[in-house]
């Protein structure tokens, strides 16, 4: 499982949750750890406004899975242990409140401390994509309750937020290389084929040529087109436009004509014993003279 | 009149590949050189030794090297893999190349590179 870090929120406002709520001034101070503060001062059993970070500037790999939120508030009451409470914490998605509230039951301390939310495999209810914890309006959102009656005011000083997630695996599958000879199979006496089942380049034993109508490769998700070349001594397969350079997978089919260009009829035993096959991927292009 | 090689001289070369090979990228087009491989069109690269290559009796004849997998290999930029280079990045060689069955990759991600061989045959 990887995570993003402890990322702080670009952004800060203050939004009513309800009438009457006080709104949190100087919000941009909740962007550091450096004791100037987001505060609000609140009267008997009133509450603050959401204090909302969001534009994390997270960049979650597409195809992540995301595993859990943290949510890490720097923050205390002004004028005793006993003064404020959570009223809401919870995930901003989209730009609007989300997921659970994972609202604790103890005070804030007159002592500015740390609490976090959240955790490593808390999703806060929601099926989160990396789509969702990359938006700019991502975040999160936090609302205290004054617990008390005179007026006290609240303080936060950071708030950070951290996504785990597992990273999506793709797998690789290099072709084998081969490197040698490869007798053909098949009749010798009118065409021959020989199968190719990797990156191969072949090479003709003496000077046949090449049909140009039975010389269309076809590979699984690409074409390919064998140019036909008199007196030919290397195979040249070439990928039509367009196709994946390269050429993986299933069996390209090598016909061969039998007659050279002369007119005589190439004879199996002399003219065509073997098509061999060897070396580097096909990747040779010549243009068909 | 038969041809014949001794296991020796085959795995001459595989064991340069062996030997020298400290790198394996996955790359976004043939790399032509070192740098191409190494860089310029790597998205992903594992660390390689010795180890991570074994030599034996070929699957047909010769010899063969079979190239370890390596899994969790973080993505380093995002694009299509085609291609897989064995790198020394000691003496700047690119010491092979093979193709590889289209993979998208994602920056973030991770990359399984499966287990391949490269096979030289004896003669025909």
């Amino acid at each position: 499982m990887a995570d993003t870090g402890l990322v702080t929120p670009a952004a800060f406002a203050s939004v009513e949750h309800a009438a009457g709520d006080v709104a949190w001034s100087g919000v941009a101070n909740a962007g550091a750890s450096d004791d100037s503060r987001a505060t609000a001062s609140v009267g008997a059993d009133g509450f603050t406004q959401r204090l909302q970070g969001t534009a994390l500037g997270l960049a979650v790999p597409a195809g992540a899975t995301i595993d859990g939120v943290e949510l890490v508030v720097e923050g205390g009451a002004d004028g005793g242990s006993t003064a404020f409470l959570d009223a809401l914490v919870r995930l901003l998605r989209a730009g609007a409140v989300d997921g659970d509230d994972r609202s604790v039951a103890s005070h804030w301390s007159a002592t500015e401390r740390l609490v976090t939310y959240g955790g490593p495999t808390d999703l806060w209810g929601l099926a989160l994509t990396p789509a969702d914890v990359n938006a700019a309006d991502f975040g999160a959102a936090i609302r205290w309750r004054r617990d008390g009656t005179s007026v006290k005011a609240a303080r936060v000083d950071h708030v950070q937020l951290r996504v785990h997630f597992t990273a999506a695996a793709a797998a690789l599958a290099p072709a084998d290389g081969a490197h040698g000879h490869v007798a053909a199979t098949g009749s010798f006496g009118q065409q021959h084929q020989l199968a190719i089942d990797g990156p191969h380049h072949g090479h003709l034993a003496d000077g046949a040529t090449l049909a140009p109508d039975g010389g269309v490769a076809a590979m699984a998700g690409a074409h390919a087109h064998l140019a036909a070349v008199v007196g030919l001594q290397q195979i040249h397969v070439v990928p039509v436009a367009g196709a994946a350079h390269g050429l993986t997978g299933t069996v390209p089919s090598l016909a061969l004509m039998t007659t050279a260009p002369d007119g005589r009829t190439l004879r199996p035993g002399a003219d065509r014993r073997r098509l061999t096959v060897s070396g580097t991927p096909p990747r040779i292009v010549r243009p068909t003279p | 009149m038969a041809k014949s090689v001794h296991d020796d001289v085959l795995d001459g070369a595989l064991t340069v590949i062996r030997d020298g090979c400290d790198k394996m990228t996955a790359c976004s087009a043939e790399p032509a050189s070192f740098a191409d491989g190494n860089a310029t069109l790597a998205l992903a690269d594992a660390a390689m030794a010795p180890a991570d290559f074994t030599v034996a009796n070929g699957d047909t004849s010769g010899r063969k090297l079979t190239v370890a997998a390596k899994s969790g290999v973080p993505v380093d930029a995002s694009g299509t893999a085609n291609h897989v280079a064995l790198l020394d990045t000691v003496n700047a060689r690119l010491l092979y190349v093979t193709t590889a069955t289209a993979q998208a990759l994602t920056a973030g991600n991770t990359i399984t590179f499966n287990a391949w061989d490269i096979e030289i045959a004896d003669p025909a």
